[in-house]
């Protein structure tokens, strides 16, 4: 109490004096850390983007969550037991969780919470593929019924959730946002909106402001279950402009920032900055897609080959990666359980690259269609891997590739269209799970399979491992998939990118994960 | 003068709607949608539908069209955001367009108070040294982009000087018309003002100067100096005067960038306003507040040309309104 | 006040000079006597023929990776450096003279077209003519550029260098005539009322002929003015389409993408961003100051 008075006088005399650079005094338990854009949402259920997930898993939580090793973890969520058949998950909820407004969390707070998430209403993009698993989610999402059957609430801190079949990945889709678990009474007052003060969570940290375009601010959750958070306030300015932020972090005005990988280098020269520095791994793999479809070049394997012999890999890693993030050979990225130190290199061979093209019928390259490679300025790294793609197969296969730079809605709904038969694009796990890039990404059919790849076995491999209960075993046979479509290039993967921060020596216990920093509750500032 | 300045209010209506009509059909041919954006990296066929039917994207283009008129011309809503927590986008433009208009203004003041006396001081030296000293200066604020020369103060002035606050907009909140804003103090707004500025301040003085050259040519002001008025009686009760009347309508023009360039410096200098809400919502195919955004341009387009004209007439008589005839 | 004043010039004189000789022939010679005037021409020509030539001036191709050494400040055989492909700035600057200068002069070309003679209907017919395409410039300053510029990119799906550029001409010029137009009708309002444009009419003039041998030469000025500082947007604004997917597309350099392209580097290799810049700002030095001379030159009271 003292402190607050304290903090509120200094806060009075700070505002109209001068600027306040290295006023460490109002902010000892304050971390502040620039969020890199405009919040997309304060719903959980309608957000796909990494910074606003960061934002928001401070307030809510699931069920289960990713821990500092990857692995799932137990969080509203005590214990819980899986059916023999593995079609029956029974959760037993931590006893004694509140929710920001006071009240304790019961069995049917999640219950409506994935129903709300559910309903065509609510508007989310995403909820209905992460919640798939359960008995009755297509009722609820189509808006024939309210009620989700799958999920039944036996007592107070039981929920019981049925599933159409075993599904060895369920709990890692159930830690992604569309599972978090919101207040159902303060949401209904906000007429089923989720705003400011809907914002009610059982995290660590509770809104306590947000001024559009200007800042977020998280203040600390007193009566956390998992014990009163160290900081008092998290303070997350809005800062879009990367060199912005990285000179609010040198002039002190933030504790943490995000670093773009040129910066990185050059960071790492100033003695003050590199011991700052702090590169992060991401559940992300970076890939080139060559569309297999109907009439496509690439429909035949030995032009996938060749293309991916005749593309120096260790180049794009070295030049476009700043030999910083990992060069790629299989999907699944270093930390995610299943990456596979020992995965068969496809290796730059250019001699061998122009025997195969000229195998399948294009000797020199004559007579092959002139194609386009499209990326999007997302992903900076892109465009220089895509400036060194260009030149390889010019160089090794004779071929001119036009390289077109897309915005990004044009970019996605081409992709979505599978209008893009040759283009760059990165993956985000949305889970730590081998399930979430192999058939995901390349199964018959799938949603996001943009390249059309189909091959059977590769299915079969698949459908077992998302069946198998067993870890070690799911994993090996994902494994097994993913060295099956590498062989063929199904996608050519390029690298693992990383990225990279700066963080002030004082900033002590932060944690984090594959995803993303984690939520701050053991943060603090040192003195 | 009662009756022009009535009909060109009159004649707003038909351009706003030109302007509303345009732009709704812009967003609806274009390449992307909001959903796709929602959706992300993700793609499902049946969410797109259903989505798409949710938020009303799969009625014919002239219902869309047409139920929006009928919601702004009835109740002034200009619908939902798609985006940022699907806010009212008039309550968007109301919160963030003060900020915006406060820079825009404190800009326009910084570029007359600097670009008009730079023009008239070069055109009185006319091909001397300071002309050209003025004038290379003032080309050399046209030709750096925003996003070079912001960053460029910033590392001098914030973090090699330490005099200003590398970004921000804090202060004092004042109210204005029923308007929320934040005054920032002056820490604040030295910078993105500057950058603003320069090029609006660079294009005033070249105009100035040339117009100015003009002017001092005219037989009038010869006459004037022959009767042996003194130049400065000269300079300021005739030439300037005439010398302002072409810079009229570049100040016009000028405002314009003002509002619509700040999207670089509100997002280097971290101000809430509503230039990077105006790019962000294109990109995002964010139509509602693609919408709003551009009515509002042309409303402030239509009211600021119509006191350019009205300031024409005032500085030169001669300049009559077709109304009033 | 200007109303009250009597020319000192009477309008007989005004015109017999003007028929006696070619007004050109009179405005190069003096254009020739003027330093600036000359230095500025020269560095134009020489930019020019950069542009024009650049496959034979240029060290490397301006695609040529040398990824053993990027990022470097000058040296092996990169005598103003590389960017982080291991390409040669200076050969991309060479090459990016091509596509910076086309757009800027073509651009520029058709703003002041459409600019023009819009402006001048507006100016000189009045009415309904002023009232209608005034309002349409209203509209225009409200249209979404950016938008439009997405929607090109959907309806051309531009896949060759040589639509890419088509569309940059469209979506660029669109923008910019309403300004122009808005300028020109505002001069010619003021001209419209002046004495020598009355003794005209009086004396039976058409129209065009009002327009072009009595308001266009006088408003010369202005245009001059906004054209040469436009020159410097025109050329940075390609940068932002090649970001949308429009525009000249990479490897091929222009100015504009080579100076936000060099952005991420500004901590770490700021002669990546410099180099680009000082050609943009010599061109529109060059352009500004050659500009002023010409208005002068063209000046009939500045004749001796």
């Amino acid at each position: 109490m003292r402190r607050a008075v304290f903090c509120l006088f200094m806060l009075c005399i700070a505002v109209p004096g001068c600027v306040r650079r290295h006023d460490t005094a109002t902010r000892m338990d304050v971390l502040r850390y620039p969020i890199g854009a405009e919040p997309s949402s304060l719903d959980p259920v309608t957000i796909t983007d990494p910074a606003t997930i960061e934002l928001l898993r401070n307030i809510y939580e699931g069920l289960v969550r990713f821990d500092e090793n990857n692995q799932v973890a137990p969080s509203l969520a005590e214990k819980w037991d899986i059916s023999p058949d593995g079609k029956t998950y029974t959760f037993h909820l931590r006893p004694g969780v509140k929710f920001h407004n006071d009240r304790e969390l019961a069995a049917s707070d999640v219950k409506w919470s994935f129903e709300r998430s559910l309903w065509p209403d609510t508007k989310s993009p995403v909820a209905a593929n992460y919640l798939a698993g359960i008995v009755g989610v297509e009722d609820v999402a189509s808006g024939k019924r309210r009620d989700l059957a799958g999920v039944s609430i036996p007592d107070l801190h039981t929920v019981v959730i049925r599933l159409k079949a075993p599904r060895g990945y369920f709990l890692g889709e159930l830690a992604y946002n569309t599972g978090w678990i919101y207040c159902r009474e303060a949401i209904e007052k906000t007429g089923g909106r989720i705003e400011q003060e809907s914002s009610i969570g059982t995290g660590p940290f509770k809104l306590a402001g947000y001024q559009h375009g200007s800042k977020v601010i998280l203040d600390a959750f007193a009566e956390y279950w998992g014990g009163r958070p160290k900081l008092a306030r998290i303070e997350r300015p809005i800062v879009i402009d990367p060199q912005t932020a990285h000179v609010k972090f040198e002039n002190g005005e933030v504790d943490l920032c995000d670093v773009s990988l040129n910066d990185y280098l050059n960071d790492e020269k100033s003695p003050v900055l590199k011991p700052q520095l702090r590169l992060i791994p991401q559940p992300a793999v970076s890939y080139l897609a060559m569309g297999e479809a109907e009439g496509q070049p690439f429909r035949d394997k030995r032009i996938r080959l060749a293309f991916a012999q005749a593309i120096d890999r260790d180049a794009i890693q070295a030049t476009a990666y700043r030999g910083i993030s990992p060069r790629a050979d299989g999907l699944l990225p270093p930390g995610l359980p299943g990456y596979d130190t020992g995965f068969p290199k496809i290796s730059y061979d250019p001699a061998a690259a122009k025997r195969l093209f000229t195998e399948a019928g294009y000797p020199e390259g004559k007579g092959f269609p002139s194609i386009v490679l499209v990326y999007t300025q997302k992903a900076p790294e892109l465009g220089a891997a895509a400036q060194i793609i260009r030149d390889n197969l010019k160089q090794n296969l004779g071929l001119s590739v036009d390289l077109q730079e897309r915005e990004s809605a044009t970019f996605l709904s081409d992709a979505r269209a599978k209008k893009l038969p040759f283009h760059l694009n990165v993956w985000y796990a949305d889970y730590l799970d081998p399930q979430n890039f192999l058939p995901t990404l390349l199964r018959t059919g799938a949603a996001v399979n943009r390249v059309s790849y189909s091959n059977l076995r590769f299915d079969a491999l698949c459908d077992q491992a998302d069946r198998e209960h067993d870890p070690s075993k799911r994993i090996a046979l994902y494994q097994q998939a993913d060295r099956l479509a590498m062989s063929e290039a199904a996608l050519l993967p390029l690298a693992y990118p990383k990225a990279a921060m700066l963080i002030k020596p004082y900033v002590k216990g932060l944690s984090m994960n594959l995803m993303s920093l984690l939520p701050h509750r053991k943060t603090s500032i040192g003195h | 003068m009662f009756t022009y300045i009535r009909n060109r209010i009159l004649l707003a209506i038909p351009t706003l709607l030109a302007v509303s009509f345009i732009t709704f059909f812009l967003g609806y041919l274009s390449p992307g949608s909001p959903i796709d954006i929602m959706l992300g990296q993700h793609s499902d066929p049946a969410r797109v539908k259903q989505l798409e039917h949710e938020y009303g994207l799969d009625r014919p283009p002239l219902v869309q069209y047409g139920s929006f008129v009928w919601g702004a011309v009835t109740h002034g809503d200009l619908g939902r955001s798609f985006g940022t927590g699907q806010r009212p986008v008039t309550q968007i433009i109301a919160e963030q367009f003060p900020t915006t208009a406060f820079l825009a203004l404190m800009s326009m003041l910084a570029a007359v108070a600097f670009g008009i006396p730079a023009g008239v001081l070069a055109a009185l030296k006319h091909n001397r040294l300071l002309d050209r000293a003025t004038m290379g200066f003032v080309l050399l604020m046209v030709s750096t982009p925003a996003f070079v020369f912001a960053p460029l103060l910033m590392l001098y002035f914030s973090l090699k000087l330490g005099w200003f606050p590398s970004s921000g907009w804090e202060g004092q909140e004042a109210s204005f018309l029923g308007l929320k804003l934040i005054v920032p103090d002056w820490q604040y707004l030295i910078m993105p003002m500057v950058v603003l500025a320069s090029r609006p301040a660079a294009l005033l003085a070249r105009f100035m100067r040339s117009s100015m050259l003009e002017t001092i040519r005219q037989d009038y002001i010869r006459t004037a100096n022959a009767k042996g008025l003194s130049p400065s009686r000269v300079l300021f009760k005739h030439a300037l005067k005439n010398a302002f009347l072409p810079v009229l309508t570049v100040l016009g023009n000028t405002f314009g960038f003002l509002l619509t360039g700040s999207f670089v410096v509100e997002n280097i200098f971290t101000i809430p306003g509503i230039g990077y809400q105006s790019v962000q919502s294109i990109l995002s195919r964010d139509y509602p507040v693609i919408q709003g955004v551009a009515l509002l341009v042309a409303v402030i387009f239509i009211t600021v040309n119509l006191v350019v004209d009205i300031l024409y007439g005032v500085l030169d008589p001669r300049v009559r309104y077709e109304g009033a005839k | 006040m200007a109303t009250e004043m009597t020319p000192d010039v009477s309008l007989e004189t005004l015109v017999s000079r003007r028929a006696s000789s070619s007004p050109w022939s009179d405005a190069m010679r003096r254009l020739r006597r003027s330093p600036v005037a000359l230095l500025s021409g020269c560095l134009i020509l020489l930019m020019i023929f950069i542009a024009v030539f650049a496959p034979l001036l240029a060290p490397h191709a301006y695609d040529a990776q040398d990824r053993a050494h990027t990022l470097i400040n000058s040296g092996n055989g990169h005598a103003l450096g590389t960017d982080n492909l291991g390409q040669d700035t200076l050969s991309r600057l060479s090459y990016g003279a091509r596509v910076s200068l086309s757009v800027g002069l073509i651009v520029e070309a058709i703003e002041l077209f459409i600019g023009v003679s819009l402006g001048l209907l507006a100016a000189y017919k009045g009415g309904l003519w002023d009232t209608i395409l005034m309002r349409v410039t209203d509209a225009m300053f409200a249209f979404p550029d950016l938008l439009f510029a997405i929607l090109l990119v959907g309806i051309i799906r531009p896949t060759s260098p040589a639509s890419s550029f088509l569309t940059v001409f469209v979506a660029l010029a669109l923008v910019g005539w309403p300004g122009m137009a808005r300028l020109v009708r505002g001069q010619a309002l003021a001209l419209r009322e002046k004495e020598y444009v009355e003794a005209a009419r009086a004396t039976g003039v058409s129209g065009w002929g009002i327009c072009t041998r009595h308001l266009l030469p006088n408003m010369l000025s202005p245009i001059i003015v906004a054209l040469t500082v436009d020159i410097a947007g025109i050329i940075m604004a390609e940068a932002t389409l090649s970001f949308l997917g429009i525009g000249i597309q990479p490897p091929f350099p222009s100015w504009g993408r080579m100076i936000s392209d060099a952005r991420p580097y500004l901590r770490s290799q700021p002669m990546l961003l410099v180099y680009p810049s000082i050609a943009l700002a010599s061109v529109v030095l060059a352009f500004n100051f050659f500009g002023d001379a010409l208005r002068d030159a063209l000046d009939p009271r500045l004749r001796q």
